[in-house]
């Protein structure tokens, strides 16, 4: 019988105080070296099954059924968002923390920094400031930091999903590098196949807290594709039949903007933004890396910030967007920001948005839980439709698509196209190249502070 | 060779011993005698390895300084010769000296913790605390985390209330900080996951910024402190020391 780093045998969870089982069932054995992707719909349970596959859940805190048992001697775990990763100011002492664990002399910890950070890619300097690096930066001395353990199984929760397309390689290329100089075992969850076809050999995909389907990438691919698609899981070469982008853009204007210059905090980088007409019907996109100020320049054309320099006017109102007060603002110009967790101010979802506008982007069946316990795909749909349920001229959008499997991705760029054919207006920022593909009618590019 | 950094522990020692030391007294000779001879001492033995304060942080130092000198010059209790009496606003003998005495207070207190600040390492001391026993292991990395953690709270604040906006939502303070203090829970629970998985509760820590302390960091601490009881002494001595615990 071959040797199981983790195993699970008709294991069910769920969260104390909740009446629903969360993962129901899960049969599954993890060998060394073995490397599984695990996929499937949003808010489907993949991130609650890697939380247990990497010891993650406080057994206080769920009742449980079934066998879980983890021989692991060792696990590193890296998460979504990068900033909940560092720990410590500088990257020296982002590695050390665990390399501390792992070796029993000062000197030897200096050298197992530097074999971490060299095997993930990491060339910052080594007391430089974790808080200067960028996204994808922060990700590898994460995926650095984890590595110097030398872990016998390595668990990835969705590493790339706030990163731009260059820094999604580089994260990708980090891991591998990593995974390819150990004997670790990889877990990774991620929507999207293609990035990480080349690394993985087995593909566990969860859907509705079950196990969907588990097998080899390759043949599952060849062989049981009309089932991943009807998954929503993102296959490589299929793409759903898309409606064309409508083109019909109305005569009025509902935005402009002059000389706008912007920054985020009074000493945070300075952003220009060429003169801006927005007209109804109309969706303009905000792309470029990481850092380059699409946030900040979401915010300010929102009037959610002030510009520093220039102006921005609405249709019909001579007040400055910053300035107007917070209702009107939101009924003529709506933002869904990066974390819309920050925002929501009821206490079940059927609270926050209508029923109407819930099921348009695909929210059914969860009206009472709180909209801070959904998945960050989830609750980024449920405050777009938050939003557009004040009918606003102008929707501001910052990563709509973030954390979205293709089911839930089609159903947001339905209900966005309804917005606009009825006269609406969408500003986005998104490093997603196939909702710019198939939503902008004009993209503005933002990168080196211009 | 370039100059070795001194110990944090040193520079806290070094620039608490002022603190320590006025806070007995409130006369103004303690800090005049003390001060001077003191801030030289610190500047000399960490001149080369410390940046120097700000223009800014010499800035906010000024301003407190006169503003707690002025304080005290128009409404301390007076005493002595009145040079001015008008409403609420007495300006005598006795509060002059008074003004005098914060103001030297505040510079005494302040200048050598800005002089080593910028070379206090949270890390290194906190690390010297749990070798040294003085700290479990998870206090001293829970300090340093939480340190870590506070830029975030500021700007959790910051993000709740744009978000807030955004939802057509206004800002009272009370439910900008109860959502901020949501949000900073839950994202304290995930980065406990991570430091969890990272080997925070493990007891074989092998603490790499730790280091002993040298002879100069010796002779930092040894070298204030003394200068803090000899300008005690010479205070007491002409009859100037007037202490503030009776």
């Amino acid at each position: 019988m071959s040797r199981r780093l983790v195993s699970f045998k008709s294991w069910s969870m769920s969260f104390n105080g909740t009446d629903f089982e969360t993962l129901r069932d899960i049969t599954l054995r993890i060998a060394p070296g073995e490397r599984v992707l695990v996929t499937g719909p949003s808010g489907g349970g993949k991130s609650t099954l890697v939380r247990a596959i990497a010891g993650l859940i406080d057994p206080s805190t769920v009742s449980e059924w079934g066998e879980r048992t983890n021989r692991a001697k060792s696990v590193a775990y890296v998460g979504q968002e990068p900033d909940e990763q560092i720990l410590f100011p500088t990257i020296r002492e982002e590695v050390a923390f665990v390399a501390e664990t792992a070796v029993s002399d000062s000197g030897e910890v200096e050298d197992r920094i530097h074999e971490a950070l060299h095997s993930a890619g990491v060339t910052n300097p080594i007391d430089g400031l974790m808080g200067r690096l960028s996204g994808g930066e922060k990700q590898r001395v994460a995926i650095a930091t984890a590595m110097a353990a030398k872990p016998d199984l390595l668990v990835l929760d969705e590493p790339t999903a706030s990163l731009d397309g260059i820094s999604m390689e580089t994260v990708r290329d980090a891991v591998h590098r990593v995974i390819d100089d150990s004997t670790s075992a990889l877990v990774i969850v991620e929507h999207r196949i293609k990035l990480w076809r080349n690394l993985v050999d087995r593909i566990v995909v969860v859907a509705d807290g079950r196990i969907a389907i588990d097998g080899p990438l390759d043949e599952v691919l060849a062989t049981q594709r009309s089932a991943l698609v009807a998954l929503g899981v993102w296959v490589p070469g299929h793409t759903r039949a898309k409606r064309p982008n409508p083109r019909q853009r109305g005569a009025q204007t509902v935005l402009q903007t002059r000389k706008l210059v912007m920054s985020r905090a009074p000493e945070a980088p300075i952003f220009r933004l060429s003169a801006l007409n927005l007209r109804e019907g109309e969706a303009v996109a905000i792309t470029g890396p990481n850092g380059s100020g699409k946030t900040t320049a979401l915010r300010v054309l929102g009037g959610l910030i002030p510009p520093l320099s220039g102006t921005v006017e609405y249709r019909d109102n001579d007040v400055e967007p910053h300035r107007i007060p917070a209702r009107a603002l939101a009924k003529f110009a709506s933002s869904v920001v990066q974390n819309p967790a920050y925002g929501f101010g009821s206490g079940t979802v059927a609270d926050e948005a209508p029923a109407h506008e819930r099921a348009a982007v695909g929210l059914r069946g969860m009206d009472r839980r709180h909209p801070q316990s959904l998945s960050g795909g989830e609750r980024r749909r449920l405050a777009l439709a938050t939003a557009i349920s004040r009918e606003p001229s102008i929707l501001f959008l910052d990563e709509p698509t973030f954390g979205q499997d293709a089911h839930s991705w089609h159903d947001l760029l339905d209900r966005l196209r309804d917005y606009l054919d009825a006269g609406g207006a969408i500003v986005f920022a998104s490093h997603d190249q196939l909702l710019v593909r198939s939503l902008a009618h004009r993209i503005i590019h933002l990168g080196d502070n211009s | 060779m370039n100059p070795v950094r001194p110990h944090s522990v040193a520079l806290i020692v070094a620039s608490a011993v002022p603190a320590l030391i006025v806070v007995w007294s409130v006369d103004p000779w303690t800090p005049i005698i003390m001060g001077l001879p003191l801030i030289a001492f610190i500047t000399a033995m960490t001149s080369g390895v410390v940046k120097r304060p700000s223009s800014a942080a010499l800035t906010a130092l000024g301003i407190a300084v006169a503003t707690a000198g002025v304080a005290s010059l128009l409404y301390a209790t007076p005493r002595g010769a009145i040079y001015l009496d008008w409403g609420l606003i007495h300006v005598s003998q006795g509060s002059l000296e008074v003004a005098l005495a914060a103001m030297l207070r505040i510079i005494v207190i302040a200048l050598p913790a800005m002089l080593v600040g910028s070379a206090v390492s949270a890390h290194e001391f906190l690390a010297t605390c749990a070798v040294r026993r003085l700290l479990p292991d998870r206090v001293a990395l829970a300090t340093l985390i939480a340190l870590r953690l506070v830029p975030v709270i500021a700007s959790d604040l910051d993000e709740t209330r744009q978000a807030r906006r955004a939802n057509g939502r206004t800002s009272p303070p009370f439910a900008v900080a109860l959502t901020a203090l949501v949000i900073s829970i839950r994202r304290a629970v995930r980065m406990s996951d991570v430091a969890e998985i990272r080997g925070f509760s493990r007891t074989n820590r092998t603490w790499s910024v730790y280091r002993r302390l040298r002879f100069a960091d010796w002779a930092l601490m040894i070298g204030s402190f003394a200068i803090g009881v000899a300008a005690m002494m010479v205070v007491i001595s002409i009859g100037a020391w007037n202490s503030a615990i009776r």
